[in-house]
């Protein structure tokens, strides 16, 4: 904040209010929109967030900055511009709200920005908690596998591995795509017939941090040892390139003189969430990586998509996860 | 399901349709997944907030026609015009823009800063409002076809949690039940989770109890590592959907499955206030009629039976709660602004609270009828 001359952040996208107050649960079902639920004014000794579970605010977090959700829509916008009026320089704010920019009478600019170059250096401690999920949902995905005769049947699978790691929350509903010269979606109640070659990611919340897992599989069973040696080059091409300076177009460049194809995300954050940079073939992102991103690689190679992670250090990346 | 009914579709649309009119609205650009849903049909990925800006989606309902961005094809329905997002934020807005057309109002739901930025500066002459009044206005009021899907998506969630309450026993530890759940609801085709499932020890009295804000009930809603013990009342509230609605799944069970006196009493409070709630809830009726109704049967000098900052009762439908909301801060006075309509779908779910007690929290979901109302959901076990 101090380095771009910002003097409060508002935030209202969950995963990006989790991350910058380490509340968990900020919205409840239904209190979503573009109204923030945390405020962060340079200086403050806190972070204020707006909850209805105080008891999600850590516990260093001082009672008098943990606020009830506000419910009615001018109540809470008069609260904000209150909090927020002191502050000197710019306000930042991770959403587009007119009315919000109009009740503090002030412009807002994007606190992405902000947020992505706050997220990157990595503690220890965050590190460690990114790669327990990352374990945790590459073994659930492994029981998710086993059970592969349909898409609520992997989902099903995921969830009992889920239950095993003690992850309570899923990232989303699970990716399943039917491989061939374009990867096709699946949806959530799609059979699955043995010898079908799928593609699947799934993710799970542990302890706050996220963790997903992608592997490429035939149902029932079979041999994908050349495609996943010809991905392995990919992942391994495009994971020399993930060092501090580099741009998503270089990890683009790699990624297509070894084969890659355009199949969703090459490339993504993972922190509180999934996160920037987002690199897919086709993107304009020029952000150079920085040391503490973690980095999800996901290139395709023919029909194979599997997914492994790294954390980009000040020399050569560091992998998070085993060798597949 | 790839994408949903025509006749479903058709009918939402023409709701939608006429409530942009209503108030004035000549383009929607929507960002939820439930609106983009409601509004084409289309079916985008369904997942938490950082899965939704890596993989980013939208609908631009216009004058000309409907469109979707970011919606593999196969989730897009025939008549309804499919755009990749756009590289960036300022090629985003640029499309938006191109697909909104000259308008003079235009409602949208939540966008990144940077792509409403550009969009602002992309349509210079358009008044930007929050799309929120006119979706609710249009998503308020169910269609028959959309009651079916509610009730198919409550039965699922009954059958799921009525599989996990067995192994609700001492020694497992609650975060292992909200796992528990998911398997049994994607073994049911619930494959969407959209809040965390909900399986928390209700402390029996206030000084075992999270702090609260003032004048809140003693109260928990954060599934964590607790392992139950013999005679915990453990409170369940998990939500999942089905076809892109959701049920609303609440109860308080009792850990080992034999209540004591103290839960049968909580739970007898809870009905009194729930049953004199639905004996309020009819056409005509106000949310600040309910709202009344659950304080008078609470009894005088109680707080509200209901966490604050909760509520009562809130709307659901497509996508997950919605409004009306009961019981919030907006007060009674706004509340009584708030009537109900035949096709109304509510979830009531007071909460009944003794100190040495504990506490009693289940869920009522009902759809309002021309006369009364109509159950939903079956009674809590």
């Amino acid at each position: 904040m101090a380095r771009r001359g910002v003097g409060a952040v508002l935030l209202a996208t969950p995963h990006l209010a989790a991350f910058a107050s380490g509340a968990r649960r900020v919205q409840v079902a239904g209190s979503g929109g573009a109204l923030p639920s945390v405020v962060i004014v340079a200086g403050a000794p806190s972070a204020v967030v707006f909850t209805a579970d105080p008891d999600g605010a850590p516990s260093w977090m001082p009672r008098a900055a943990v606020e009830p959700l506000v419910w009615d829509r001018e109540r809470a916008l008069c609260r904000l511009a209150g909090l927020v009026g002191p502050a000197p320089g710019t306000v930042a704010c991770d959403v587009f709200s007119p009315a919000l920019r109009e009740a503090i009478g002030r412009p807002l600019v994007d606190a992405r920005p902000l947020l992505a170059e706050a997220a990157a250096p990595r503690t220890a401690d965050e590190i460690a908690a990114v790669q327990s999920a990352l374990r945790a949902a590459r073994s659930a995905l492994r029981a998710a596998c086993r059970a592969a005769a349909s898409v609520p049947a992997l989902v099903a699978g995921f969830a009992a591995g889920m239950r095993r790691a003690g992850a309570g929350f899923p990232l989303g509903e699970g990716l399943v795509w039917r491989t061939g010269p374009r990867f096709v979606r699946l949806p959530a109640t799609a059979a699955l017939a043995a010898g079908e070659v799928v593609a699947l990611e799934l993710g799970l919340y542990l302890g706050g941090h996220a963790g997903v897992a992608g592997d490429t599989v035939v149902v029932g069973g079979g041999n994908l040892a050349a495609p996943r040696r010809a991905w392995f080059a990919a992942l391994c091409a495009v994971a020399k390139r993930c060092r501090p300076g580099a741009t998503a177009a270089d990890l683009r460049a790699a990624a297509i003189s070894a084969g890659a194809r355009q199949e969703g995300l090459l490339a993504h954050g993972l922190g509180v969430g999934i996160e920037p940079p987002f690199v897919d073939l086709a993107g304009e992102d020029a952000e150079p990586l920085r040391p503490g991103t973690v980095l999800v690689l996901a290139p395709v190679v023919d029909r194979f998509r599997a997914t492994r992670a790294l954390i980009v250090t000040a020399g050569s990346p560091r992998w998070l996860e085993g060798a597949p | 399901m790839t994408s949903d009914p025509a006749p479903l579709r058709a009918a939402r649309t023409m709701r939608l349709r006429a409530a942009m009119e209503q108030r004035g609205h000549e383009a929607l650009v929507l960002t939820s997944a439930a609106a983009v849903r409601y509004a084409t049909g289309a079916v985008p990925l369904h997942g938490e907030s950082s899965l939704e800006a890596s993989r980013p989606f939208a609908a631009v309902v216009a004058a000309a026609g409907l469109h979707v961005l970011g919606v593999e094809p196969e989730f897009v329905p025939a008549g309804v015009e499919r755009h990749a997002w756009p590289p960036s934020a300022e090629r985003a807005a640029s499309l938006l823009a191109e697909l909104v057309g000259p308008v003079r109002r235009l409602g949208v739901e939540r966008l990144t800063a940077a792509v409403g930025g550009a969009l602002e500066r992309a349509l210079p002459g358009a008044g930007f409002e929050a799309a929120d009044a006119v979706l609710l206005a249009a998503r308020a009021v169910k269609g028959d076809e959309e009651v079916m899907l509610l009730r198919e998506a409550q039965r699922a969630s009954e059958a799921a949690v009525a599989a996990v309450l067995p192994a609700i026993v001492p020694g497992v530890r609650e975060v292992d039940l909200a796992g528990r759940v998911l398997a049994a609801m994607a073994g049911r085709g619930l494959t969407a989770c959209h809040v965390e499932p909900i399986f928390c020890v209700i402390p029996r009295r206030a000084r075992d109890a999270p702090w609260t804000f003032p004048g809140g009930l003693p109260y928990r809603e954060l599934t964590g590592e607790r392992r139950l013990a013999a005679g915990d009342q453990v409170m369940i509230d998990t939500g999942m959907l089905h076809a892109g609605y959701m049920a609303d799944f609440g109860c308080t069970w009792p850990c080992g499955g034999e209540p004591v006196s103290a839960d049968r009493a909580l739970r007898a409070r809870w009905q009194a206030t729930t049953d004199a709630v639905l004996a309020a809830c009819r056409p005509g009726a106000t949310a600040a009629d309910l709202h009344r109704a659950a304080l008078a049967a609470n009894g005088p000098g109680r707080p509200a039976p209901w966490p604050r900052p909760l509520y009562l009762a809130h709307g659901l439908g497509l996508g997950g709660v919605e409004p009306p909301f009961v019981g919030t801060d907006v007060g009674l006075e706004a509340e009584a602004r708030i009537v109900l309509e035949r096709g109304m779908v509510l979830v009531l779910e007071p909460y009944a609270w003794e100190e040495d007690l504990g506490g009693y929290r289940a869920e009522q979901t009902i759809v309002i009828t021309s006369h009364g109302f109509e159950r939903l959901s079956a009674p809590p076990p």
